[in-house]
Formats: C-alpha cells, sequence, structure tokens
C-alpha cells in the first residue's frame, strides 16, 4: 500500500498506517512524516476492538463527539460522520468511515509520539491519549476529569493496544454500554 | 442559531468566565429569546430548552443553579409536556438520583438535592413506559443542549430530537390542571 497525504486503508486491515503531515513552513511542500500508527485492525475489530472503546468513553456530544472539540470522535450514539444515506445519531451502527475517521484522529492528536511508541521508542503513558483520561495526578489536566483508572479495563485495552498486544477482553468490557 | 452552536457556546463557558466578561455566553442566553407571554418565570417556562444556560453560576438565573434540568415530552411529534414522569439518574460513583416532571414536563435538580460525578446515565420512565439513553452524559447539565427542539440540516449530525416517552400521545393524557398551557403547540 503506497502511503498518501491522510489515505491508508483501515477497513483492509493494513497492519501500519501512514500520516502524512504536510510542511507548514512551506506552503506546497511534499515533505511529509510518516507516523506507523497502533495496529488499524485492532482498532477496527468489531468484538474486542479498541475503536468502540474511545466512542463509549469519548464520544459524547458534549465531549470529543463534537466538531469543535480536539480528537474527534464518530459514533453510533454520537457525532455523526455528514453521510448521504441519512445516518443520524442513535441510528445504524458506526460506519467503517467513522472508524476510519476516528483512528486518524486519535493518531493525529500526537504524531510523532505515537510512531515511537509503536515502533516501542517510548512507552504508552507519554501519550496524551492516556495522560488525558488519568486526569491529574497519575496523568494530566483534562477538561473532562478522570475518565479512566490505571489497571481498569480501558487502561489495559488501549495500552495493550499501543505496545501491540491488545487485550481483547478488557477491550469488549470497557466497550459495554450499560 | 442552530440549537448545535448555542451548545458550542456554553461549552465555552468555562474558559471565559474568569474574565468576567463572556460573549459567547451571552449569546447563548440571548439565543433562547424572551419569556412567553402568560407563562411566568419559575418552574413551568422554557420547556424543551437548554435549562442550564441561564441556571449555572454565570448565567442571569444564577440565585438558581441547577446541576440536571430538562423537559420531558410525550412523543416524538408535537410539544406536549409529560406530567410525572420519573427521570432516573446514576452518576460515575453509582450515586442514584430521581426526580419527577412537573405538569408541563420540566424537571430540575439542585446541587443541594443532588451533585453528580459526570458522566451520568439517564432513563426516564412512567408506569410501564421507560426509554433509557444507552451512552453516557458527559459533562453537560442541559438534555436540551444535546436534545434540540429542532432538528435541521445544522444540527442533524450533532444532536437529538427533543426527549420524548411515548410512540405517540401519553396515555394518561395531558395534565388538566396545570397553570399553563402543558402544549407548547410547536
Ligand atoms: C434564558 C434563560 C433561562 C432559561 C433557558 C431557563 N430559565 Fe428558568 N429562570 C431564568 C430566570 C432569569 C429566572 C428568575 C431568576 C431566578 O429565579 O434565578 C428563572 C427562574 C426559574 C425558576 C424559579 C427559581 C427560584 O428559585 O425561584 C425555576 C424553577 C426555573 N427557572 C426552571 C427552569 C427550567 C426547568 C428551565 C428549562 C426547561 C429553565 N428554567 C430555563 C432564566 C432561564
Ligand atoms: C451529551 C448529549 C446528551 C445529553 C446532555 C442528553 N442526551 Fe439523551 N441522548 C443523547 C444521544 C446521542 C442519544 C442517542 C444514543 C443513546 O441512546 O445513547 C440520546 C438518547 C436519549 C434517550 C433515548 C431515546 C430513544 O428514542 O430511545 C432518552 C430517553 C434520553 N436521551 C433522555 C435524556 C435526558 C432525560 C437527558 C437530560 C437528563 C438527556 N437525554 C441528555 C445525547 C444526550
Amino acid at each position: 500500500m503506497k502511503p498518501g497525504p491522510l489515505a491508508f486503508s483501515l477497513v483492509s486491515g493494513a497492519v501500519a498506517a501512514w500520516l502524512a503531515v504536510a510542511c507548514s513552513s512551506t506552503p506546497g511542500s511534499t515533505d511529509k512524516f510518516t507516523v506507523t500508527g497502533p495496529n488499524p485492525g485492532d482498532f477496527s475489530a468489531t468484538t474486542g476492538g479498541v475503536g468502540p472503546v474511545f466512542e463509549r468513553h469519548c464520544g459524547s456530544f458534549d465531549c470529543h463527539g463534537n466538531p469543535s472539540r480536539a480528537m474527534r470522535i464518530y459514533s453510533q450514539n454520537g457525532l455523526r460522520l455528514p453521510n448521504e444515506a441519512g445516518i443520524l445519531p442513535g441510528a445504524a451502527v458506526t460506519t467503517p468511515d467513522e472508524v476510519s475517521a476516528n483512528y486518524r484522529s486519535i493518531i493525529a492528536v500526537e504524531p510523532e509520539q505515537t510512531n515511537s511508541v509503536t515502533l516501542g521508542k517510548a512507552q504508552p503513558d507519554s501519550l496524551l491519549i492516556i495522560k488525558k483520561p488519568l486526569g491529574p495526578g497519575p496523568g494530566e489536566a483534562h477538561k473532562g476529569g478522570t475518565v479512566m483508572i490505571k489497571g481498569d479495563d480501558t487502561e489495559k485495552c488501549l495500552t495493550g493496544w499501543l505496545l501491540g498486544k491488545v487485550d481483547k477482553n478488557a477491550c469488549t468490557a470497557a466497550a459495554q454500554l450499560p | 442559531m442552530s440549537s448545535f452552536s448555542r451548545f458550542a457556546g456554553v461549552l465555552a463557558i468555562a474558559t471565559f468566565a474568569a474574565c468576567g466578561m463572556d460573549p459567547v455566553h451571552d449569546g447563548a442566553v440571548a439565543a433562547q429569546g424572551k419569556e412567553v407571554t402568560g407563562v411566568p418565570i419559575g418552574e413551568f417556562h422554557r420547556a424543551g430548552q437548554p435549562c442550564v444556560v441561564c441556571h449555572e453560576e454565570h448565567g442571569p438565573a444564577s440565585n438558581s443553579v441547577f446541576s440536571i434540568a430538562g423537559t420531558v415530552f410525550a412523543g416524538p411529534n408535537g410539544t406536549v409536556g409529560v406530567e410525572g414522569a420519573t427521570i432516573q439518574m446514576t452518576d460515575s460513583k453509582n450515586s442514584k438520583f430521581e426526580k419527577a416532571t412537573n405538569c408541563v414536563g420540566n424537571f430540575f435538580v439542585k446541587p443541594s438535592e443532588w451533585d453528580p460525578a459526570f458522566p451520568i446515565l439517564v432513563r426516564v420512565a412512567k408506569g410501564a413506559a421507560k426509554r433509557s439513553m444507552k451512552s453516557p452524559i458527559g459533562r453537560e447539565p442541559s438534555c436540551g443542549n444535546c436534545h434540540a427542539r429542532i432538528i435541521d440540516e445544522n444540527n442533524q449530525y450533532g444532536s437529538m430530537p427533543h426527549v420524548y416517552l411515548f410512540a405517540g400521545d401519553d396515555p394518561a393524557g395531558p395534565s388538566k390542571n396545570c397553570p399553563v398551557n402543558p402544549d407548547l403547540g410547536l
């Protein structure tokens, strides 16, 4: 698969993903930074996937299911990617396009650092996607407060995924709706 | 203004509030429009609106702050309030609280009654009728900031229709001895 600006195949289950970040100082520059992201197949898996955990814990309209906020998350029970099919919040399951957009927006929070973590050069807890939900103390200040605790299913799911050995049971448990 | 931009406005409150001046919040308050003639300012007013835009520390109703508030309508179409529906809420520390709607379908919770640790889960019930919200509410205290009275091309991907309990009318019918008309007629 040939990497391209913000283009990669997630649905096909490719293991490496590339995110091209155009050099900001030179408009029109073709310089690219290539990111190897954590396994997109584990992200998009319908059972034990990591994507549904982000949807469940981060994706409400008043949090990351909101176009005005970073790390935008689309989901069945939250914000929908504009579509021609008439799919609205609370209706059809999260679409492949939405899953793919979520994956990219999660990587895009810190492309370089995510790359380092995926390549084993840094620890998952160096990433904002781990520090923010942990909140102040174990993590860092987060407008949405503490929404994950070290050792809980959500943390196990996310950390395992970033380390390349996803814990599907933890992800399934963390994605559970009441 | 679309209710989605109102929503975005509300979320900006915390950022601006410290400066003592908040044009975004002022806009969100103004967007709710004037009081309706014949409906006194109080528990029956502004059914369906995002109550806590005003009923918060920096809003025009700062002397009656609510931790959660909203309105339950009978069906998906029309705007007849449901009296005596119960809002059953559970917070992230498993603390539970229930509040009943008044005769226009409005309900409100004061922090002295219940000050939940978000995220919270909600369910609406009356008799055998029940409707649960599957996903949690992250931090938004007004049902009406996500459940808009009007859904159109501006907000359809980021808002839900108004909160309702029945497929059509409330089998018990609208309240008969309500001081104001429980049908907004919208
Ligand atoms: C546009 C602003 C605004 C909105 C929206 C709004 N209110 Fe109010 N409300 C006020 C003001 C102003 C008062 C009078 C000042 C006060 O009592 O704090 C008031 C008074 C009240 C009171 C009487 C409070 C008391 O202690 O006497 C209740 C109860 C109330 N509102 C409920 C609601 C509910 C429920 C909603 C949503 C369905 C709502 N309000 C929406 C501005 C608003
Ligand atoms: C942060 C945005 C948000 C807030 C705030 C919110 N809701 Fe919801 N609500 C949703 C979304 C999105 C859905 C559809 C997905 C789901 O069920 O989780 C929904 C669905 C529902 C449903 C189920 C609808 C159906 O047809 O089965 C009910 C009932 C409901 N909400 C009631 C409430 C009440 C009552 C409040 C206020 C206490 C409230 N909601 C506040 C976003 C919100």
